[in-house]
């Protein structure tokens, strides 16, 4: 028996993308901020007499936040890379519909995010004493990275598709991770934040997936997650509609 | 009366509603029939294969795949035909995992898989480079890669856009050869190029195409009893008007020609023909500078067809 074909297109994604760059991306830079920022920040807090542990207990589910986001931007890049080697024609001209296509692509995102995150959750456990995970934790954290994978996976093929040159896509890729990344609560708290920033920070999707990934790393999950849950999913659930609408859109004219 | 597999009728397409690409072309191609889209570049052939192979929608027509409207089963039309397209595509792994995702994709089962990588790698003369990266391959080897992996699934119709760009002489031959066998175990070819020696060896018929227009099809024999029967005599001549001596030689006006400086007359006995002219221009005092006897070959209904199109004659 086959698989089916959405699975068929994951399958190959992963073997063409799975090369040592995208782990050193997907892993090694949130493995590198976990380290040099959990001893940096640590040897700060240190003088004011808080162990590195608080913050690397802070930083993790952070990171693993962040995981998402690299992850998510991935399908954009898997995008832009078929165009450019000819794969997307040539997978279009299979019994695939383009809908497969796109959900082959957030699909594939939402795989990385969670090879991803549970590299990092063994990392952290080994790097961080005094960690106890819950079942309901673990699941709250599973949930979220799927989500966030999700949202920014559909977010990612939503710009892929308006931009019309791969460079241009590179950049405002990066800019975009920059943004998301620092306007959000994955390094820091948005306690005593300026208004302007508070704002900012409280319009980023990234914020809401750090601060429930966080209760669900140490232990705290309230019933606001659940309510914050509820919105991200919906948020994704238009986000890939709006991705399915504009890449339609796009698509003939890239051809 | 054997059953059409391709059914295209007054197709017209155009990218950006000014500007029509297609301006209205028909043809059926028969079941297990080699069908050559032949034309210049810019002709619209890859246009009119992405419509047929249910890329691109077409502006207007009537499009009809294995019986299928390309409008409404894209789906079924995609799943019974096989497409190698010009631009080049290749997958970033090695050559044999290329075969192999290319199998996995079209749902074929790791058993199948293996023995078809075998024959292709095999078929292709690909089994030195098998553990090679796609990537580092030649332009030719990843040509002949992206044309075996097509024939990892079975398939009803198969669409190739000038298929042999880039390959050598041997491997071309190869190629053609190759597909020749599979026409044979029944399989139907819709094929485009601008080589016409391609397009002489393996179609069984021909359309030409030309910005957006077939301007001629038929059997490859029939284009050439009706374009190119006749060879071509061309001549330079010096010291004399051509015009006079088109009205000293007795030739039909249809066969008798001058474009740009030359003389051309279309005939059936080249070698008398020459005898005549050289002494026609000779008793005027003319010289001649050149002169050239055409094969009869498919160039002849090419530019022949082509040549009308565009006012040489
Ligand atoms: N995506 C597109 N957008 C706009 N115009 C296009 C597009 N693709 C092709 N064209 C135009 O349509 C015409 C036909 O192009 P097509 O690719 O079908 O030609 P072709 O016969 O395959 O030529 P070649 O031998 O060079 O491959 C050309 O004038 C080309 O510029
Ligand atoms: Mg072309």
């Amino acid at each position: 028996m086959a698989y089916p074909k959405v699975v068929r297109l994951i399958l190959r994604n992963l073997i063409v993308n799975s090369d040592p760059g995208t782990w050193l991306i997907l892993v090694g830079m949130p493995t590198m901020f976990l380290v040099f920022f959990s001893y940096g920040y640590g040897s700060m807090l240190s003088s004011l007499g808080l162990s590195y542990v608080n913050y690397a207990k802070f930083l993790a589910p952070g990171m693993l936040a962040y995981e998402t986001l690299i992850a998510g931007t991935a399908s954009g890049s898997m995008l832009w890379f078929d165009r450019r080697w000819g794969s997307l024609a040539q997978i279009l001209a299979m019994p695939f519909t383009r809908t497969d296509y796109l959900l082959g692509l957030i699909l594939s995102s939402v795989v990385f995010a969670i090879m991803g995150n549970a590299i990092l959750l063994v990392i952290s456990y080994l790097l961080i004493p005094g960690l106890d995970f819950t079942t309901i934790g673990v699941i709250i954290m599973i949930l979220t990275l799927i989500i966030g994978s999700l949202l920014f996976g559909s977010l990612m093929l939503i710009l892929a598709s308006y931009i019309k040159s791969q460079n241009a896509y590179n950049s405002i890729q990066i800019l975009i991770i920059f943004f998301i990344n620092f306007a959000s609560t994955v390094f820091y708290p948005a306690i005593s934040l300026p208004r302007p920033l508070l704002y900012l920070f409280y319009v980023n999707p990234l914020t809401y997936i750090a601060n429930v990934m966080r209760d669900g790393f140490l232990n705290k999950v309230k019933i606001i997650d659940l309510y914050e849950m509820i919105f991200l999913a919906s948020l994704s659930l238009l986000l890939i509609y709006i991705a399915r609408k504009s890449y339609m859109r796009s698509e003939i004219k890239f051809e | 009366m054997q059953q059409n597999v391709v059914e295209v009728e007054n197709l017209k397409h155009t990218y950006d509603n000014k500007k029509y690409v297609l301006e209205g072309i028909s043809f059926e191609v028969k079941k297990g029939e080699v069908f050559g889209l032949l034309g210049r570049n810019g002709a619209g052939k890859t246009t009119t294969i992405k419509i047929l192979t249910t890329l691109i929608l077409p502006t207007s027509g009537k499009v009809n795949i294995l019986g299928y409207d390309v409008r409404k089963d894209g789906l079924k039309i995609r799943s019974r035909i096989g497409l190698v397209q010009q631009l080049p595509s290749i997958e970033f792994t090695t050559v044999e995992k290329n075969l192999d995702i290319y199998g996995m994709l079209w749902g074929l089962n790791k058993k199948t898989r293996k023995e078809k990588i075998e024959e292709l790698l095999e078929i292709f003369d690909l089994k030195n480079l098998r553990k090679k990266d796609a990537i580092d391959l030649s332009g030719g080897e990843r040509r002949r890669l992206q044309i075996a992996r097509e024939f990892m699934h079975d398939m009803d119709i198969l669409f190739l856009d000038e298929p042999t760009v880039g390959l050598d002489v041997i491997m071309r031959r190869n190629l053609l050869n190759y597909i020749k066998k599979m026409v044979n175990k029944g399989l139907t070819i819709v094929f485009t190029t601008h080589m016409l020696e391609e397009a002489e060896y393996l179609c069984d018929r021909i359309a030409v195409i030309d910005k957006g227009k077939i301007v001629a099809i038929d059997t490859l024999d029939n284009l050439k009893i009706k374009y190119g029967g006749k060879r071509a005599v061309e001549f330079k001549i010096k010291n004399i008007n051509l015009n006079d001596i088109k009205e000293k030689l007795n030739i039909n006006h249809d066969n008798i020609k001058i474009v740009n400086d030359r003389l051309i007359i279309l005939t059936e006995n080249p070698y008398d023909t020459v005898e005549m002219v050289i002494d026609k221009i000779k008793q005027s005092n003319g010289k001649i500078e050149w002169l050239n006897i055409r094969d009869k070959t498919l160039e002849d209904v090419f530019l022949n067809v082509i040549g009308e199109e565009n006012g040489i004659s």
